[in-house]
């Protein structure tokens, strides 16, 4: 019965959404490290090697100075037990600090009491694992952070690394709100006062504090109950998947629980100017729920102190608001000028060679498996068109075995697979304005740049 | 060769012998292309046998693209290098070359339909 009810309700959501779905998919992995960084890590390996031999200097080989790689430690490759699965998932965990700029991965490194603790679990792998998948936005005007999020989650091997960016993002946000004056209202409403805005954007900020230190408080009791009271010692033993599913969701919890708190921080990135966020009421369903609380908000407008309806059609900012190039070294964006700008006008080019466009839809596949994903910007309607929105997306590649690729649309917790036909179909619909290199202002803006500057006669 | 090569996971054998079977599929493939390249079996498996630790519900394992041409070309000039000496720093190197390809190869995934987990 259940089951029915949730196939029921899935394929509800699907008929209600612009993409035409092979399946639901809620996909957990441990990775590391996306095709595009490796190729860096071997050609900075590949380049301190050359030097050494250069220099006669077979043994002085270390990589302290190097830009990508100066954080591994050594000794986990002297170990004799090199191969044993703890001191794998160690290594796995270093490398994916690569994602991050130098000086982050340090303190990290350094300073990270929690981080400190879990690389030394016995069940890093299991920690690993619950860092993974994506989620759901979690307010009707929050896809553009959501979706930015769930990109963010799939370079991160572990929840710490995750709390401690976000911290860094929320001082950030605290800089900036430190020059707010008191008495300015946060939003127009039609009566009545509403909440001063430097009010809001400290509540924000003291919440959001108070939320990252409760994850990591969570995390700590955790690493204490594993050495408390252990956890089945053997995957062999067939008997604990229950047991095994619990302990992942608790640990998965804490993930979507950051991705809430930066979800709403994204509310403040210009403090000045603080986003009404409007709850997403059905989890799941972005389409109702946006149906119903237009309708509330339309009706509650006139209530002393609520914001005015059209003060909640801004959208939260995105995470080009904050200096996300001071943290991470790669983002999940493609280059407009990739594959001789095959990408500035996707649709185009289909259209324009109808017997390649199995071609091009590889061409994509391999453009996103190498980049472990990228943004997509897209439009979704509602009132059967009446109101068009700008969305974003998160699309992965994959291969199962056959190639598809793996949306995580913020409407939704889970993925939604398409096959590469399904993927044409969304790309080639006029009403889906899909655009593969809008994943931030900035990127479209670049993009618009580099059209110009190839198609000099045309205005776009 | 193709830009990323696919292994797939043969799911019609016994659940213990898919592991074989991959890791089998995935040494002969490194075996091939880098002929010279001494892969140390026991560590590889060992090395793998940590991954299906993990495996518990294994419903799915995500068939790999091992690495790029680029990637490819810069383990080419590696193994040159390998090949002109040995010591035990280039020991290291050489595998931490095996661990950035395998990071970024082997993805083993729990794989979850949406209506039997949530």
């Amino acid at each position: 019965m259940i089951k029915f009810i949730l196939t029921y309700y899935y394929s509800y959501i699907e008929k209600s959404s612009a993409y035409k779905v092979s399946k639901f998919v809620s996909r957990f992995c441990i990775k590391t490290l996306p095709p595009c960084l490796a190729e860096e890590l071997l050609s900075e390996l590949f380049q301190e090697l050359s030097s050494s031999i250069n220099k006669n200097e077979k043994d002085s080989f270390n990589l302290d100075s190097t830009n990508l790689l100066g954080h591994i430690p050594l000794e986990l490759y002297r170990s004799k037990e090199a191969q044993n699965p703890t001191l794998l998932c160690q290594r796995m965990l270093h490398y994916s600090l690569c994602h991050l700029t130098l000086p982050i991965r340090l303190q990290i490194l350094n300073e990270n009491p929690t981080y400190a603790r879990m690389k030394d679990s016995p069940l890093l792998h299991l920690w690993m694992l619950a860092c993974s998948g994506c989620d759901e936005q979690y307010y009707l005007n929050t896809c553009s952070a959501s979706a930015s999020l769930s990109s963010i989650v799939s370079d991160h091997a572990i929840i710490p690394t995750l709390v401690h960016i976000g911290r860094i993002v929320g001082e950030q946000v605290s800089a900036r709100a430190s020059t707010l004056q008191s008495g300015i209202p946060a939003y127009n409403t039609i009566f009545g006062y509403a909440t001063d805005t430097k009010l809001t954007v400290k509540n924000t900020l003291d919440e959001f504090f108070n939320n990252m230190q409760n994850i990591d408080t969570t995390c700590l009791q955790l690493l204490d109950s594993e050495q408390t009271n252990g956890f089945p010692p053997s995957s062999a033993d067939s008997t604990q998947p229950q047991h095994f599913f619990e302990q992942f969701f608790t640990r998965h919890q804490l993930l979507r629980s950051w991705h809430k708190s930066m979800q709403i921080l994204s509310s403040i990135f210009v403090p000045q100017n603080p986003v009404v966020l409007t709850q997403k009421i059905i989890p799941d369903n972005w389409h109702l729920s946006s149906k119903l609380m237009t309708c509330y908000s339309l009706f509650a407008q006139f209530f002393p102190g609520q914001p005015k309806f059209l003060a909640r059609s801004q959208a939260s900012r995105s995470f080009e608001y904050i200096c996300w190039s001071l943290i991470h070294t790669k983002s999940a964006l493609l280059e407009p000028e990739a594959e001789s700008g095959l990408f500035l006008d996707l649709r185009g080019a289909l259209l324009d060679s109808p017997n390649d466009q199995d071609k091009i839809i590889d061409t994509l596949w391999y453009q996103i498996a190498r980049k472990d994903g990228i943004l997509v910007g897209t439009y979704e309607s509602l009132f059967a068109g009446f109101w068009t929105i700008g969305h974003l997306s998160y699309w992965k590649a994959v291969a199962l075995p056959e190639k598809m690729f793996m949306i995580s649309d913020p409407e939704i917790q889970c993925f939604k697979l398409l096959s590469k036909t399904q993927i044409k179909e969304f790309i080639l619909d006029e009403s889906s304005c899909v655009n593969v290199l809008d994943g931030t202002l900035l990127q479209r803006q670049r993009a618009e740049r580099v059209y110009s500057s190839m198609n000099p006669d045309s205005a776009r | 060769m193709d830009k990323y090569l696919q292994i797939e996971v043969d799911w019609s054998l016994p659940v213990d012998k898919v592991f074989e079977d991959f890791v089998e599929r995935i040494l002969k493939w490194i075996n091939s292309y880098f002929p010279s390249l001494e892969v140390d079996r026991e560590a590889f498996e060992a090395k793998y046998a940590g991954m299906k630790k993990l495996g518990f519900a294994l419903e799915d394992l995500s068939p790999v693209w091992l690495h790029s041409k680029q990637m490819a070309d810069i383990m080419n000039k590696h193994q040159s290098i390998l090949n002109n000496t040995s010591s035990s720093s280039l020991r290291i190197a050489h595998r931490m070359v095996l661990d950035i390809v395998v990071f970024t190869s082997l993805i083993p995934c729990v794989y979850v339909p949406a209506t039997s987990a949530y």
